[in-house]
C-alpha cells in the first residue's frame, strides 16, 4: 500500500531533515509512528503527500488505491462549509450518492455535527474541525489512511469512536500510518511501531521487537524513546 | 509600562514598514524616480500658486464634496493590540485600557498628519480660487481630522460587530450618513463657519464618546488583534499582491457562514469529478475574490492598451504579456486549491483536476482573446 524509501529530504537543499527512513504498510496493517517533536515524523507524512521540496528517495502510495490524509492541524478550504467539503470528496473521489450520504450523515450525528453542516469550518472549535476531517477521511473507504496526531483535540468519547473505527477499517482491510505522541494507545493497537530520533529511524518492528532493541523486554515505550529527546 | 509598549510596538511597526518599502526600493529608484518625482511634483505645485490653471474654474463644488469624503473614509484605525495580548494580557486589563487610549491619540494626530498634507496640497485652490479665510482654512484642516477620525472608528466598529449583510448595509448607511454630513459641514465653512467653530469642540466630545462606547471595550480586544494583523500586512499584501508565501489572516474569522449559497447550495450538476473541481473553484473564488479582482485588473489594462497603444504589433505584445500574467493567475488560483492544500493535494494528478484547469482556462482567456481581435479587426 506504501512505500517509503527516502535517503534525505527537507525544505531547502543541503538541509536535510530527515534521512534513511524505509518502512511500508501493508494491507489491514497499522503501524505507528512515534518520536518526540522535531523527530521528523510530520516531515516523513509530507514527503508521502509530495509536499516536500526536497526530495532524495521515494515515498509511494500504491497507484490507483484511494488513501486518506489527515493532517495534524486541521485545514480547511476557508470559504467552503462542512456540506460542501463533503460533497467536494464525494464528487472528486466519484463515489455513489448511495454509498457516502448514509455513511456521512450516521458520522455526522455521531459527532453532534449536524447543526453545524451549512457553517465554515474555520468557525468551528479544534474538535469539531478534527472530527469534521475525520469524517472527510472515512467517507471515501480508503485503502490506506495517513493520520497525523488524530488524537489532538478529540473528546474522550471521539477517541473512542476513532479507535473502533480505525479497528474496523483495518478488519475491512485498510492500511494505516499513524502518527503520534500517545504511546499508551500507539503500544496498544499498532502492528509495527516505528520510533524516529532526529530525522531517522531509531528502531521499529513490533511492540516485542522494539522493547527487546531498547533492551527494556518487560517495559513500555516510553523506556524506548531515546534520551536526548526527552 | 503600557504606554512603553505601545510606543515599542509603533516603533517596531514603523521600522517593519520601513523594511518592506526598502525591500522593493533600493538608492536607484529613490535617485532616478523618487526625487525627480518629487523635484518635479514641487515644482508644479509652485505653479498652481504663481498661475492657477484654467481647470480649476471646471472643478464642480460636488466634486469638492467627494474629495473631501474621500479623504475622511483614507484610514485605517490602529491600536497596536495583536491577538496574543487576549492571552497574555488579559489579567491587565488597565493595560489594555491604557493602550486603547493611547491608540486614540496615536490616531488623531495620524489624522491630523494626514489631513494637514491634503490641506497643503489643497491650498492653492482654496487660497488661489476659492479666497477662503484662515478660519475657513483652519475649519477645513480640523473637521478632516475629526470627521476622519469618527469614519475610523465608526467604520472598525461596524466591522467587528456585524457580518455579512448587517455589515453591509449598516456600513452603507453610515457612508450614506457622512456623505450628507461632509456636505452640510463644507456648506457650514463656506457659508457659517463661526457656527461650524463652536461645533469643532462638541464634535472632539463626540468622537471621544463614540470611542469610549464603542471601541474601548476591552471585549473587542481579539478583533482589535485581527484587524492589527490585517493592517500590518497592508503594504506588503499591495507590494507582493502576486505573491503566493505572504501570510494573511483568514478573512471569514468572524463569520460562521458564507455570504453567498447559505445552504451549500451547489451551482453545477450532476456531481462529477470535473464539475466537484469547478464547484470548488467558483465556490471558493466567488467568496473569496481577491484573486478575481487581479483577473479583473489584467482585463482592464488590455481594454487601455486597445484603446491607448495604436500600433498593432506593440498592442500584441502588451496583450500577450498580460495574457502571460492572467496564466500566471489563473495557475495560483488553482494551486492555492489543490497543490498547495492538505484536502485537495492528493487529487494532483487526477484527470479531473487536468479537466477544470482547462475548462477555467478557457473561460479566463476567452475575454482577453476577444478583446484582441476586436481592438485589430475594428
Amino acid at each position: 500500500m506504501l512505500n517509503v524509501d527516502i535517503k534525505e529530504g527537507g525544505y531547502a537543499p543541503n538541509d536535510a531533515r530527515i534521512e534513511n527512513v524505509r518502512f511500508s504498510v501493508g494491507p489491514g496493517e497499522l503501524v505507528a509512528m512515534i518520536g518526540a517533536n522535531g523527530a521528523g515524523k510530520s516531515t516523513t507524512i509530507k514527503a508521502i503527500m509530495g509536499q516536500l521540496p526536497f526530495l532524495d528517495g521515494e515515498a509511494e502510495i500504491k497507484k490507483g488505491i484511494r488513501y486518506s490524509f489527515i493532517p495534524e492541524r486541521p485545514v480547511f478550504y476557508e470559504d467552503l462549509t462542512l456540506w460542501e467539503h463533503i460533497e467536494f470528496v464525494a464528487a472528486v473521489e466519484d463515489l455513489e450518492k448511495s454509498d457516502w450520504e448514509p455513511l456521512v450523515q450516521s458520522w455526522l450525528s455521531r459527532f453532534r455535527l449536524e447543526r453545524v453542516i451549512h457553517d465554515l469550518p474555520g468557525s468551528f472549535s479544534k474538535g469539531m474541525q478534527q472530527k469534521s476531517m475525520l469524517i472527510l477521511a472515512i467517507m471515501s473507504k480508503p485503502s490506506l489512511w495517513i493520520i497525523d496526531e488524530p488524537f489532538m483535540g478529540l473528546d474522550p468519547s471521539a477517541v473512542k469512536l476513532l479507535l473502533e473505527t480505525l479497528q474496523e477499517e483495518r478488519q475491512r482491510g485498510a492500511g494505516i500510518l499513524m502518527c503520534t505522541h500517545v504511546l499508551d494507545t500507539a503500544q496498544r493497537i499498532a502492528d509495527r511501531i516505528l520510533i524516529m530520533s532526529q530525522g531517522a529511524i531509531y528502531v521499529s518492528g513490533t511492540l516485542s521487537e522494539v522493547l527487546e532493541a531498547c533492551d527494556v523486554p518487560d517495559g513500555t515505550l516510553y523506556d524506548c524513546i531515546p534520551e536526548g529527546d526527552l | 509600562m503600557p504606554l512603553t509598549l505601545f510606543r515599542d510596538r509603533l516603533k517596531k511597526d514603523w521600522r517593519y514598514q520601513k523594511d518592506v518599502w526598502s525591500s522593493v526600493m533600493d538608492w536607484t529608484i529613490v535617485l532616478y524616480l523618487i526625487f525627480p518625482a518629487l523635484f518635479f511634483s514641487g515644482l508644479f505645485y509652485r505653479s498652481l500658486w504663481i498661475h492657477p490653471p484654467e481647470w480649476f474654474d471646471m472643478i464642480n463644488p460636488l466634486s469638492w464634496v467627494l474629495l473631501f469624503f474621500l479623504f475622511t473614509l483614507s484610514g485605517k484605525w490602529r491600536t497596536y493590540l495583536f491577538e496574543a495580548d487576549s492571552v497574555f494580557l488579559t489579567k491587565r486589563p488597565e493595560w489594555i485600557n491604557q493602550i486603547l487610549q493611547s491608540a486614540w491619540f496615536y490616531n488623531y494626530f495620524a489624522s491630523f498628519v494626514f489631513s494637514f498634507a491634503a490641506f497643503i496640497l489643497l491650498l492653492p485652490y482654496t487660497v488661489g480660487l476659492l479666497d477662503a479665510t484662515i478660519l475657513q482654512n483652519v475649519l477645513l484642516l480640523l473637521m478632516l481630522t475629526i470627521i476622519r477620525t469618527l469614519c475610523k472608528v465608526c467604520l472598525s466598529w461596524i466591522n467587528f460587530s456585524f457580518a455579512g449583510f448587517k455589515n453591509g448595509w449598516r456600513g452603507a448607511a453610515f457612508l450614506g450618513s457622512l456623505f450628507i454630513f461632509c456636505t452640510l459641514i463644507l456648506a457650514g465653512i463656506a457659508y457659517t463657519p463661526l457656527l461650524v467653530l463652536i461645533a469643532v469642540p462638541l464634535l472632539f466630545y463626540l468622537v471621544r464618546r463614540v470611542f469610549n462606547r464603542t471601541m474601548a471595550d476591552p471585549k473587542w480586544l481579539p478583533n482589535h488583534g485581527l484587524q492589527e494583523a490585517k493592517w500590518k500586512v497592508r503594504w506588503i499584501r499591495l507590494i507582493f499582491s502576486l505573491s503566493k508565501e505572504v501570510e494573511t489572516p483568514p478573512h471569514t474569522k468572524f463569520r460562521t457562514r458564507p455570504l453567498l449559497f447559505r445552504k451549500s447550495r451547489r451551482i453545477i450538476r450532476p456531481m462529477t469529478p470535473v464539475t466537484g473541481m469547478l464547484e470548488l473553484f467558483l465556490k471558493h473564488h466567488i467568496r473569496n475574490p481577491k484573486f478575481i479582482y487581479y483577473y479583473l485588473r489584467i482585463l482592464a489594462l488590455i481594454v487601455l492598451a486597445a484603446i491607448f497603444i495604436p500600433i498593432s504589433w506593440l498592442f500584441i505584445a502588451a496583450a500577450a504579456l498580460l495574457a502571460l500574467g492572467c496564466s500566471a493567475i489563473h495557475k495560483m488560483m488553482w494551486e492555492t486549491l489543490i497543490e498547495k492544500h492538505s484536502i485537495g493535494v492528493k487529487y494532483r494528478f487526477d484527470k479531473s483536476y487536468e479537466q477544470g484547469k482547462n475548462w477555467t482556462a478557457a473561460v479566463m482567456f476567452t475575454p482577453i482573446v476577444l478583446i484582441a481581435l476586436t481592438a485589430l479587426f475594428l
